[in-house]
């Protein structure tokens, strides 16, 4: 059964690549190889696509650029809210998320954008960003009905809370403070800059191939369901 | 008989609005925070596309610092005073990837009379950022943004190409060798142009398999296009070889002629590789077909993300948020691999003495450094002066040598060395005898000496 070995092997070689997103099959002749395999090789792509569902991946791209993983909260190897930072509040918690969801929004916000060629990068300055999400939650609090001083902070719409923390508060050493606004974005983009879906070029952040893939081919969906669950007449 | 000038005013018009972005940054600038009055907006934003077109020939596009490069004499050119040009430069390719609009199409509204008095708008891009196979992020020129820059708005690029080389035939045979090489520059900006309209043909054929009719409409373009090509690189090849001829018998064109040679190379080379292209390109497809095969992309369509889950997300409670934030984690972060504890190491490092601090990572300051050359003081020439000097010496005084030399118009590094020689024969440690000097401590009259008045003596002789 060497055969099945092999492949299992390859398999995983390649799925432990596809984990490193920020290695390049440019630069590595063995994931280059492999990559090449996958697309050939009907077996091997039929093993390592079983092999990463059962890990809880998908896999969204396999091309010049390497392999782009999705993954279901299910997944070992999905980012959890305790490891991105410790001790959240709730609202800080939603306001992160929102963020992830905001940055997608900002740099894709039709389908028609999400849909262009995937190598059409965007780039994106923290303040222009900040100013972006802040007018446009402004706008939405002002037509809410709720009234922002009854009942408790967590019945309040999540526009408000990101509204909250949108002054820049400086630190003594002239640093964002990690609760402001901009302080949470440049975090948010800091852990998707190690997962290698967006890039700091000089003082800006510009989105990736393997971003605008995983946004249009998995996060778009999935956020799109989430909302739509969250919603309380959808129970 | 019905006149078609509506058809003809359309196209042109359309044709005059894709140049309107340019216009429209020229005319805000008054309202932006940087000092632009000087700027030529309009004219940076030609020359970046230039740069960038011209990178397109070379590599898959420019980077920013080539562009900013390029355009930095312009700025300064133009603003003296200027410190950086940077802010001024990345305002410039703003304009064109229409960075304000998040990088979507520039749309413009226009009026269209053919067909009855329509409103529409015509969306193009003139500039996008794309990230390379090796990851490096550049700026490409689109089909339109190419179109501007040629100047070549309203024809076919085809057409454009063949009619261009037919005018370079003709240069080369009556031998106005500079006109053509204005022309086949021209020729190769062509070149350019047709393989971007090709490539981003190929794309969006490629880039949902299902929408295409490929092999009734795709494969007969390829097949068009490898006409054409094959035409370029018949004509391209004729004239490569007709100049090469000229640059063997001749030797008075030759810088022309070998410029000539080099780029009409170039358009050949660029022409092979995109032959190549074409000819893979049913392969590339039925690549994209396997591969569209496995993905899971859900049936539903994609939603607007702005307006479809962002809004409504943004007025819904943090109560109601808090249970799917590690759906949207997972989803949009991508997954991370976590860190296994090993044990073993764990316990080894445990174990291990305290590692020394690790030193401070700071950014070093780059610093533009030059080979160091131990600066020359006196040259052969001084000392043999010097030498001869002091051979004819006969009891003198150090400030008759002086003046004498500054009489013979010495530059002062030799009369330093003068001076240091007979301060080398007082101390007497490493001189060879040839030269006795002593102090009577009268003391020296010398605009630019201090010390004895010395007695110089050949050292045979006695004071």
């Amino acid at each position: 059964m060497s055969g099945l070995d092999t492949l299992g092997h390859d398999a995983g070689r390649l799925l432990g690549k596809a984990l490193q997103p920020r290695l390049r099959p440019a630069l590595d002749p063995e994931y280059l190889a492999l990559v090449e395999r996958f697309r050939t090789d009907a077996d091997l792509r039929r093993v390592t696509v079983a092999v990463a569902e059962g890990l809880g991946l998908r896999i969204l791209d396999v091309g010049a650029t390497g392999v782009v993983l999705g993954c279901s909260p299910e997944s070992p190897f999905a980012m959890r809210v305790a490891d991105y930072r410790a001790n959240l509040t709730v609202d800080q918690r939603v306001a992160s998320g929102l963020l992830l969801l905001a940055l997608a929004a900002y740099w894709f916000p039709s389908a028609e954008a999400l849909l262009d060629d995937d190598e059409v990068v965007q780039s994106l300055d923290t303040a222009a960003f900040v100013a972006w999400l802040v007018e446009l939650c402004t706008s939405l609090a002002a037509t809410e009905a709720r009234d922002p001083a009854v009942g408790t902070p967590e019945l309040r719409a999540a526009c408000r809370t990101l509204l909250e923390r949108a002054e820049t508060r400086k630190t003594a050493d002239g640093r964002r403070t990690a609760s402001t606004l901009a302080g949470m974005v440049e975090s948010a983009l800091e852990q998707l800059e190690k997962g290698g879906l967006v890039r700091r070029t000089g003082d800006r952040w510009t989105s990736t191939r393997a971003y605008r893939i995983q946004v249009r081919e998995l996060a778009g969906h999935a956020a799109f369901e989430a909302v739509r669950s969250a919603a309380p007449d959808s129970d | 008989m019905t006149t078609r000038w509506e058809q003809d005013l359309t196209r042109r018009l359309r044709t005059l609005l894709r140049t309107a972005p340019l216009h429209q940054v020229e005319a805000a600038k008054g309202h932006r925070a940087l000092p632009l009055a000087d700027q030529d907006l309009v004219a940076l934003a030609l020359r970046t596309l230039d740069v960038i077109i011209e990178a397109m020939g070379l590599d898959e596009g420019a980077l920013h610092a080539e562009v900013a490069l390029a355009l930095d004499p312009l700025v300064r050119a133009a603003d003296p005073g200027l410190e950086d040009s940077a802010p001024v430069v990345e305002l410039v390719i703003d304009a064109l990837t229409n960075r304000s609009q998040r990088g979507e199409v520039f749309r413009i509204p226009y009026t269209d009379f053919d067909g009855g008095f329509v409103r529409r708008e015509l969306g193009f891009h003139l500039v996008r950022e794309v990230e390379s196979e090796d990851g490096r992020i550049l700026l490409r020129a689109t089909t339109e943004g190419i179109n501007l820059y040629a100047g070549m708005l309203d024809y076919d690029v085809e057409d454009a190409q063949t009619a261009e080389e037919a005018v370079l035939r003709a240069q080369v045979e009556r031998g106005r060798l500079s006109q053509a090489v204005d022309t086949a520059r021209r020729a190769r900006q062509r070149s350019i142009q047709y393989e971007e309209k090709l490539r981003s043909f190929l794309r969006t054929a490629r880039r949902d398999v299902r929408g295409v009719d490929w092999v009734g409409e795709v494969l007969q373009q390829i097949d068009a296009a490898l006409r054409h090509l094959a035409e370029r690189l018949h004509v391209e090849r004729d004239l490569r070889t007709q100049v090469q001829r000229r640059l063997d018998e001749t030797e008075v064109e030759a810088p022309e002629l070998a410029e000539l040679a080099s780029v009409l190379d170039d358009c050949v080379t660029r022409h092979l590789r995109l032959q190549q292209n074409l000819i893979g390109a049913n392969q590339a497809w039925l690549d994209a077909q396997a591969r569209q095969s496995f993905r899971p992309r859900a049936a539903l369509p994609l939603a607007d993300l702005e307006r479809d889950v962002l809004r409504p997300a943004l007025v819904l409670s943090v109560a109601d948020l808090d249970p799917v934030v590690p759906a949207l984690f997972a989803s949009f972060f991508g997954p991370v691999a976590p860190r296994v504890l090993a044990l073993d190491q764990l316990v080894s490092r445990l174990l291990a003495p305290a590692r020394d601090a690790a030193p401070v990572d700071r950014p070093l300051a780059t610093v533009e450094l030059e080979p160091l050359v131990a600066p020359v003081r006196f040259d052969d020439a001084d000392e043999q002066q010097v030498r001869d000097w002091l051979d004819a010496a006969r009891a003198v005084r150090l400030s008759t040598l002086l003046a004498a030399a500054r009489a013979e118009g010495a530059p002062p590094r030799t009369e330093r060395l003068l001076a240091l020689e007979v301060l080398r024969a007082y101390d007497g440690a490493d001189t060879d005898g040839t030269l006795v000097v002593a102090s009577d401590g009268e003391r020296l009259h010398d605009p630019r000496f201090e010390g004895d008045d010395l007695w110089v003596n050949p050292g045979s002789e006695g004071p």
